[in-house]
C-alpha cells in the first residue's frame, strides 16, 4: 500500500515539475520599469502631473491606509491645522478633541493628531519633482523642446512650493535637490530653505508661462509665471527682504493676468477656484469623481446641514471675535465679506429637512455660526465637496505688497493696495499715515480677508507674533519654535542627523 | 464499542446541563416602558438642580442670589435648565480680561445681577407644563416668566436611513428681538427632557452651542 501511494505521489510531480514552463519568470509586458517609465512625451507629462497629486495629497493629511500610527479614515485636511487652528480664532462648538488639542498646540499626545507631524508626503513631492528634472532632459520621443522646457521649470517650481510649504510648517527642513537620495539628511535652518526657495522659484519662473490654455480652474493649478514669482516673494518676506518682495510682487501686478474680483464673484472663487483672482491652488474636480465624502475634506467639519447631513458644527468662528475682526461690520454692516463668509442657520428645524439660513449671518449664538466661505449645493450630502485648497490668490498678492512697502516706509504704495482690497469688501479708504500703524493694518486686513485660507499662522509664525494672539503660546515658548509643528517618529528612523525642534523636545 | 458510547452520552448530558443551566435570559428582556414615576424627583426644582451639583451648582448658586427660589419653585412650571458650562462660556463673554473675574459668585457686581436675573427669568416658563409628547414640529408660543416669547417645537431625526424615525428632541427658542422690531429667535435643544419635581418640569439645555442667556 505504501509503494502505492509513492508512485501516485512521484507521478504527481512529474506530471507538476513536467508542465513548469519557464514564462513565469519574463516581466509581464505591462510592468513598469525604470529604464521604460521615462520614455516619450507623455511619460514625462504624466510624471509632472502625479507630482503636483501627491502635493495635493500631501496638503489634504495622512490617512490609516498611508500609516499605521493613526486611525484616521480619510484625510483631515491637515493644511487647516498647520495654516489656520493655531490662530487663536477658532473653536469647535462640539467639543472635539482633536481640535481642541491641535488649538492648544497639544501637537504630540494625541495619536490622531500624528499624521499632521509627518511630512513624508512632502518628501514623495519633492522625490517625483526630482526624479522628473533628472530624466525628462534625455526624453526626446514625441516631446518638443518647448514643452520639456515648461515641465522642467513645473518641476523645479513645485520642489521649491513643498519645501516652502514645509519650511512654513516644520521650521528648519531637510533641503532633497538629488533623485534617489539615499543619504540621511539633517534639517537645514529656515533661511537656507528659503534662500534656496528663492533661487529655484526663480529659475522657474524664466521658463513658465504665465497661463495654460484650458479654463482657470485648471490650468491655476499648475506651475506659471505667476505662481512662482508670488512662491519667491513669500520666500523674500521670510527672508525680511522687502525690497526684493516687493519688485517681485509689482511684476505680477503688472502682467494684467490676475485681478481683484467682485464679492458677487466670491461663490465662483471659493467654491471651485474658477475665478480671475486664483494664482495656485490644488483644485478637486467633482465630475472626474475626485471629492471626499465624510472624512476628507476641511469643508466636513466647517459645513452642516443644509449643505452636508451633519446637524451641528465642529469648527467655528465665535461671534464674539467675528466682531472684533471685522470691527467695521460691528460698527455699520459695512464690511459685506462678514455676509460673504459667514452664515446662521436655523437650528430649529428638523436635521432632516434643509434648514433655512436666517438673513443676518451672526444672529446665531456665539458658538452657532457656520463658517460658510467655501460651500457646495444644499443637498444634504458629503459628496460634491470639490473646493479647492488655495495657495496663493490676487488679494493675497496686493496685502503682501502692501506689508512690504509699508515696512519700506513707502506708505502711498501700501495703501493704494491696502485700499483696493479693504474697497472690494466695502469699507472706506484708509488713510492714517503712521508707519507703525499702517503695518498692523495690512496684518488685520490679511487676516479679515484670508480668514480660513491657511495663511493666518504662517504670519504670525514668519513675524513671530504667534503668542499674542494664541493663550497657550509663550513668547519665550515661541522664540524657541512652538509655532512650528513638531516633527514625527518616523523622520527619525534610520537617521542620525534628524533632530527634534527645541521646544518638542521638552513638551512631549 | 458500547463503554465509548455511554462515555460520550454521559459527557454530552454533562455538557448540556452545564450550557442550559448557564443560560439567564435576563440579557434579552428589555424593562419594557419606563414606569410612570421614573422622571421623577422627590424634591422641588431647586432641590433637584442642587443634587446634581457637577451640572447644576453654578446655577443654582445664582437662582438664590438672583432671590428666584419661589419663581422656579413654582407649582405646575416649567424650567428651563441652562447647564454650568453654559455660564461659564456666559461669563467669559461678559468678563473679557481674566483679571476682571470676581472671586465668588456672591462678588458679581448689581448691574451684572440684574442682568443675570433677567436671563433666569426667561428660562421659567409660568403655570405650565412642557412635556415632549405634547410638541409637534410645528411651533407653539407661550411667554416666559420675564415677560420674553418662548417658542418651543420637536425636531426629528432620521434612523438608519428611515425618514424621521429617529430620535426627537425638543426645541426651546427665545424671541430676541428688541421692543418693536421683527421677532428673530435663537433656539437650544433640549438633552434631557421631561424630567419631573414635585412642582413642575425641568428640561435640560444643551450646553455645547448654548450660551447663558443666548448671548
Amino acid at each position: 500500500m505504501k509503494r502505492r501511494q509513492l508512485i501516485v505521489c512521484l507521478a504527481v510531480l512529474v506530471v507538476i515539475t513536467g508542465s513548469c514552463r519557464n514564462w513565469l519568470d519574463e516581466l509581464p509586458l505591462n510592468t513598469v520599469t525604470e529604464d521604460q517609465a521615462w520614455q516619450n512625451g507623455s511619460d514625462a507629462e504624466g510624471a509632472v502631473a502625479i507630482a503636483f497629486a501627491i502635493f495635493r495629497r500631501a496638503l489634504a493629511g495622512l490617512t490609516k491606509d498611508d500609516t499605521p500610527a493613526t486611525t484616521r479614515n480619510g484625510a483631515w485636511g491637515d493644511h487647516f491645522f498647520w495654516g489656520d487652528a493655531r490662530s487663536g480664532d477658532w473653536i469647535t462648538p462640539n467639543n472635539d478633541g482633536d481640535w481642541q488639542a491641535s488649538f492648544e498646540n497639544r501637537l504630540i499626545q494625541r495619536t490622531e493628531l500624528e499624521p499632521l507631524t509627518n511630512w513624508r508626503l512632502f518628501y514623495r513631492t519633492i522625490e517625483q519633482c526630482n526624479l522628473a528634472l533628472e530624466e525628462l532632459p534625455a526624453i526626446t520621443e514625441n516631446f518638443s523642446e518647448e514643452r520639456k522646457t515648461q515641465l522642467l521649470a513645473e518641476a523645479r517650481f513645485l520642489r521649491a512650493m513643498a519645501h516652502f510649504y514645509a519650511a512654513r510648517v516644520w521650521g528648519d527642513i531637510p533641503i532633497n535637490l538629488t533623485a534617489r537620495n539615499v543619504e540621511p539628511l539633517g534639517r537645514e535652518p529656515l533661511d537656507a530653505v528659503m534662500r534656496m526657495v528663492v533661487e529655484e522659484a526663480a529659475t522657474a519662473a524664466e521658463g513658465l508661462p504665465w497661463q495654460y490654455e484650458g479654463p482657470r480652474k485648471t490650468v491655476m493649478s499648475r506651475g506659471t509665471k505667476g505662481a512662482a514669482l508670488v512662491l519667491k516673494a513669500h520666500a523674500h518676506m521670510w527672508l525680511e527682504e522687502y525690497e526684493d518682495a516687493s519688485a517681485v510682487l509689482q511684476q505680477v501686478i503688472d502682467s494684467k493676468v490676475f485681478r481683484l474680483v467682485t464679492v458677487d464673484e466670491f461663490r465662483a472663487l471659493f467654491d471651485t477656484g474658477d475665478s480671475d483672482e486664483t494664482i495656485f491652488h490644488l483644485y478637486y474636480d467633482e465630475s472626474k469623481g475626485e471629492y471626499s465624502d465624510y472624512y476628507g475634506h476641511i469643508m466636513t467639519y466647517y459645513l452642516s446641514n443644509p449643505y452636508t447631513p451633519r446637524t451641528n458644527l465642529t469648527l467655528a468662528v465665535p461671534r464674539q471675535r467675528i466682531l472684533q475682526i471685522y470691527p467695521d461690520y460691528a460698527r455699520d454692516r459695512s464690511d459685506k465679506r462678514v455676509a460673504a463668509f459667514f452664515e446662521s442657520v436655523d437650528f430649529s428645524v428638523s436635521g432632516t429637512e434643509l434648514r433655512p439660513i436666517h438673513a443676518d449671518p451672526l444672529q446665531n449664538g456665539e458658538r452657532e455660526i457656520m463658517f460658510a466661505k467655501f460651500r457646495k449645493p444644499k443637498d444634504l450630502s458629503y459628496s460634491r465637496m470639490d473646493a479647492p485648497v488655495p495657495v496663493f490668490r490676487y488679494a493675497d498678492v496686493l496685502l503682501l505688497k502692501a506689508e512690504a512697502d509699508a515696512r519700506l516706509n513707502r506708505i502711498p504704495e501700501a495703501l493704494a493696495n491696502l485700499n483696493a482690497v479693504r474697497q472690494r469688501a466695502g469699507l472706506g479708504t484708509y488713510d492714517r499715515i503712521d508707519q507703525p500703524l499702517v503695518i498692523e493694518e495690512v496684518l488685520e486686513e490679511r487676516r479679515r480677508e484670508l480668514i480660513g485660507e491657511y495663511y493666518r499662522v504662517y504670519d504670525l509664525v514668519r513675524l513671530g507674533r504667534l503668542h499674542e494672539f494664541n493663550p497657550d503660546i509663550s513668547e519665550r515658548d515661541e522664540r524657541i519654535g512652538a509655532g512650528f509643528v513638531p516633527v514625527s517618529r518616523e523622520a527619525f528612523a534610520n537617521n542620525p542627523n534628524m533632530t527634534q525642534t527645541e521646544y518638542w523636545q521638552f513638551n512631549q | 464499542m458500547v463503554h465509548y458510547m455511554i462515555k460520550s452520552i454521559v459527557l454530552f448530558i454533562a455538557l448540556a446541563t452545564l450550557f442550559v443551566s448557564a443560560c439567564s435570559d435576563d440579557y434579552f428582556a428589555d424593562g419594557g416602558i419606563l414606569p410612570e414615576n421614573a422622571g421623577v424627583f422627590e424634591g422641588s426644582t431647586l432641590e433637584y438642580l442642587e443634587s446634581h451639583p457637577e451640572t447644576f451648582d453654578t446655577l443654582a448658586t445664582l437662582i438664590r442670589l438672583c432671590g428666584l427660589e419661589n419663581a422656579v419653585n413654582q407649582e405646575g412650571n416649567t424650567f428651563l435648565a441652562p447647564k454650568d458650562y453654559s455660564i461659564h462660556n456666559y461669563f467669559k463673554l461678559l468678563f473679557a480680561e481674566m483679571d476682571a473675574w470676581p472671586a465668588s459668585l456672591s462678588d458679581i457686581g448689581a448691574d451684572e445681577l440684574t442682568e443675570i436675573e433677567q436671563n433666569i427669568r426667561n428660562y421659567i416658563i409660568p403655570d405650565r407644563k412642557i412635556i415632549r409628547s405634547d410638541l409637534k414640529t410645528s411651533y407653539s408660543y407661550v411667554p416666559t416668566y420675564g415677560g420674553g416669547k418662548a417658542r418651543f417645537n420637536l425636531v426629528r431625526e432620521d434612523y438608519l436611513g428611515n425618514v424621521n424615525m429617529g430620535a426627537q428632541a425638543i426645541m426651546f427658542s427665545l424671541n430676541m428681538a428688541e421692543e418693536g422690531q421683527k421677532e428673530h429667535y435663537q433656539s437650544v435643544r433640549v438633552v434631557v427632557s421631561d424630567l419631573q419635581s414635585a412642582n413642575g418640569v425641568i428640561q435640560v439645555l444643551d450646553s455645547d452651542t448654548h450660551i447663558f442667556g443666548f448671548n
